[in-house]
């Protein structure tokens, strides 16, 4: 490792780190998967932050490399340890009851049902990115962004719906 | 919808934590030993085997130079793995490079741009394999089974045709098997994978 390791960046990454969990959750069932996926996520962010050209928001651009990084990401082993983390770090938030983490789950689980690239879409809408902002993320079109926002939305609908009665 | 949005929103209110700089520096180290302790195992493990097979095909022209009939096939094996030798590295060589150093796509790529590019990298390496695969490794095991029958056969390949013939298919069947179990891991589920999501990007257009 070469470059010291800039604490601006660092700093930027703490404050978004909700990103590459909530991403992660939204791609991998798995909890062991999920923590490795995260590791490659902040590798990823390090690796790239030189390129970074500040044009965009810093969370806007660490959406893009932790989406590009979970839908690009093979397990290589099965057997790969990654590095042991404290109990925060495991966390995608305080739970607060066992309630809002049922909440959470119907939510991804609803989520998770979508295509890999629907699943990302909703996400930053969910996270109050604008139309522009999904567009420059995913590569998509302002207007093809909107319209299969509607589909999604109902869709989505649909299904809490089935998960709500069932 | 608008309810989910506040459910959202509320869900992920908390905190996700924080990396001090020991440990974060501590998961880049470690990403950086994995990514290039597992493309120095690829690289290792095509260039011993090109090795080898360079070496015991220079050790039979050298001890047999007077037998044309084993010294031409051993020289046409040589001439024949050198391209696949250059080409190999240097495709190799772009492939680790593009895991070890930045990314030029990275930084400011979106999702399509930077899975097209991913696609495209193992798309090409997948091929040129591929080719290899189909061309090289027949050759080289038809010379292979050939030079041992004349070397160490009384008789050679002449006088036993069925029974190299025979470990000639059972050299190709091994290799086709392992060939195959490694390219459907290594290449063919991420190629349909990519593929599934760049599809998806097409449709509704």
């Amino acid at each position: 490792m070469k470059e010291a390791l800039d604490q601006a960046f660092l700093s930027e990454v703490n404050q978004n780190l909700g990103i590459a969990h909530k991403v992660a959750r939204l791609y991998f069932a798995d909890p062991d998967e999920r923590d490795d996926v995260i590791q490659e996520m902040m590798y990823q962010l390090w690796r790239s932050y030189p390129r970074f050209n500040k044009q965009s928001k810093f969370s806007t651009w660490m959406y893009s490399v932790c989406l590009n990084t979970a839908l690009t990401y093979v397990r290589k082993s099965s057997r790969r340890k990654s590095e042991p983390l404290s109990e925060t770090h495991m966390q995608i938030a305080d739970p607060g009851s066992e309630n809002k983490e049922e909440k959470i789950a119907r939510m991804y689980q609803a989520i998770g049902t979508l295509s890999p690239l629907n699943r990302a879409i909703v996400m930053l809408y969910l996270d109050d990115l604008s139309y522009e902002e999904i567009a420059s993320v995913t590569g998509l079109t302002k207007t093809n962004v909107g319209v299969r926002l509607v589909r999604i939305k109902s869709e989505l609908e649909k299904k809490m719906k089935l998960t709500e009665e069932n | 919808m608008d309810q989910l949005k506040k459910d959202w929103s509320a869900a992920h209110s908390g905190t996700a934590g924080t990396y001090d700089p020991a440990t974060f520096t501590r998961i880049v180290r470690s990403r950086v030993k994995e990514h290039t302790r597992t493309a120095m195992q690829y690289f290792w493990a095509s260039f011993v085997l090109q090795l080898i097979v360079y070496a015991l095909l220079s050790h039979v022209i050298v001890r047999y130079w007077s037998d044309r009939t084993v010294v031409l096939p051993a020289i046409l094996g040589i001439a024949l793995f050198i391209p696949f030798t250059i080409v190999l590295m240097t495709k190799f060589k772009a492939i680790a490079a593009a895991g070890k150093t930045h990314d030029p796509a990275a930084g400011d790529a979106s999702l399509k741009e930077y899975i097209l590019l991913r696609r495209n990298m193992l798309l090409s390496f997948y091929r040129f394999k591929r080719w290899y695969e189909f061309i090289l490794i027949p050759l080289a095991s038809a010379i292979g089974v050939f030079i041992v029958f004349e070397l160490y056969v009384p008789g050679g390949v002449a006088e036993h045709q069925s029974v190299a013939l025979t470990i000639l298919i059972i050299t190709l069947t091994s290799c086709a098997w392992a060939i195959h179990r490694e390219n459907q891991r290594n290449f063919k589920e991420p190629l349909a994978r990519f593929d599934e999501v760049l599809k998806e990007f097409e449709r509704e257009k």
